[in-house]
């Protein structure tokens, strides 16, 4: 299991070992490994994009202009069919994105506005269980959410905050 | 302690797990009502959206999921600004530069005509409720000048 779904196979381990300390998550690799995600959260910049343009050329911009970027917190669900790894590591999950984006007018007129954005994702979740969900974790071991519930709650594991943000990154556009 | 490879850890936590569950058996999930009420209020108490004041008529539809929780659709027309005054509230209130997607279009239930006959101008919005865990999302398309089309989609973010 460690080999085939490393993240899920470490926060299992942690909520067995019944510290209730947060652990840090790899958000890199969830999108790298996540293209629903990647291509989610790739949406909302260009949408933040988009929105800076608008709102420099609202307020008559005629040089670079810098908004800064702090998105609401956003739900995302990553499904059994998506990736098994993520899946059992987190599933549900919550992400913002934060940094800057900075808006070019046209050097000529009727030329293209263009913006530079600099942006890392940030991420968290609570390591916990629904009950009524199971999933298969080898073949023929079948582990329902609700026995892994009831281990929190008889206090022999312990449910954990999730958190990790990503590398910057730079996207220019439209 | 003496050291365990990973993977062998992992053997005992299925280990202990099998061995909970045997212990831990018993008890049944009960039923969940399988009414939902679709009033206005029953989806605002619900999600946390507050629809605006003076729209006619808007269409309220729900149903459980996989996870037996409700899923909201609802949609109505108004002014833009009536349409930006609940996206605002959501968050994340942005243009769509790429559009709907299929999927998406199902998920909301927009018709295809509907999709078709708005503008370019798509936007959205989208934010978790941190209080109640409800996820809301919003698609708003333009018609015409004068008229936003607003689709909104809520549910229980799982866990």
């Amino acid at each position: 299991m460690a080999g085939v779904w490393p993240e899920a196979s470490r926060n299992l381990l942690h909520f067995m070992g019944n510290s209730g300390e947060p652990l840090e998550q790899d958000v890199n690799q969830m999108l790298e490994d996540l293209p629903e995600f990647r291509n989610e959260v790739d949406g909302a910049r260009r949408g933040l994009g988009a929105a800076a343009i608008e709102q420099a050329q609202q307020a008559g911009a005629d040089g670079p202009v810098t908004f800064p970027v702090n998105t609401a917190w956003t739900g995302h669900y990553i499904g059994e069919e998506h990736d098994k790894n993520w899946f059992l590591a987190t599933g549900g999950m919550q992400y913002d994105i934060n940094g800057s984006v900075t808006v070019h007018p046209p050097e000529e007129e009727g030329g293209e506005w263009t913006y530079t954005m600099t942006t890392e994702v940030n991420f968290r979740d609570q390591y916990n269980w629904d009950g009524g969900k199971g999933t298969d974790v080898l073949p023929g071991l079948h582990v329902s959410d609700k026995v892994l519930a009831d281990m929190h709650r008889a206090g022999v594991a312990q449910e954990f905050p999730m958190y990790g943000t990503s590398d910057s990154t730079t996207t220019e556009g439209p | 302690m003496i050291p365990q490879h990973p993977r062998t850890r992992v053997f005992a936590a299925g280990l202990a797990l099998t061995l909970f569950a045997g212990a831990c058996s018993g008890g049944g999930d009960e039923e969940p009502s399988r009414e939902i009420d679709t009033s206005s209020d029953a989806y605002t108490e619900y999600s946390g959206v507050a629809l605006p004041q003076g729209i006619e008529d808007p269409k309220i539809a729900a149903e459980y999921d996989e996870f037996d929780s409700p899923v909201y659709n609802v949609e109505f027309s108004g002014s833009p600004e009536q349409a930006e005054e609940v996206c605002e509230g959501i968050g994340n209130w942005l243009p769509r530069v790429d559009g709907v997607s299929e999927e998406e279009r199902e998920q909301f239930g927009i018709s295809a005509e509907a999709l078709e006959a708005a503008g370019e101008d798509v936007r959205g919005c989208s934010a978790l409720d941190m209080e109640t865990g409800v996820q809301n999302e919003g698609i708003v398309l333009y018609p015409d000048g004068g008229t936003a089309d607003v689709y909104l989609r809520s549910y229980d973010l799982p866990r």
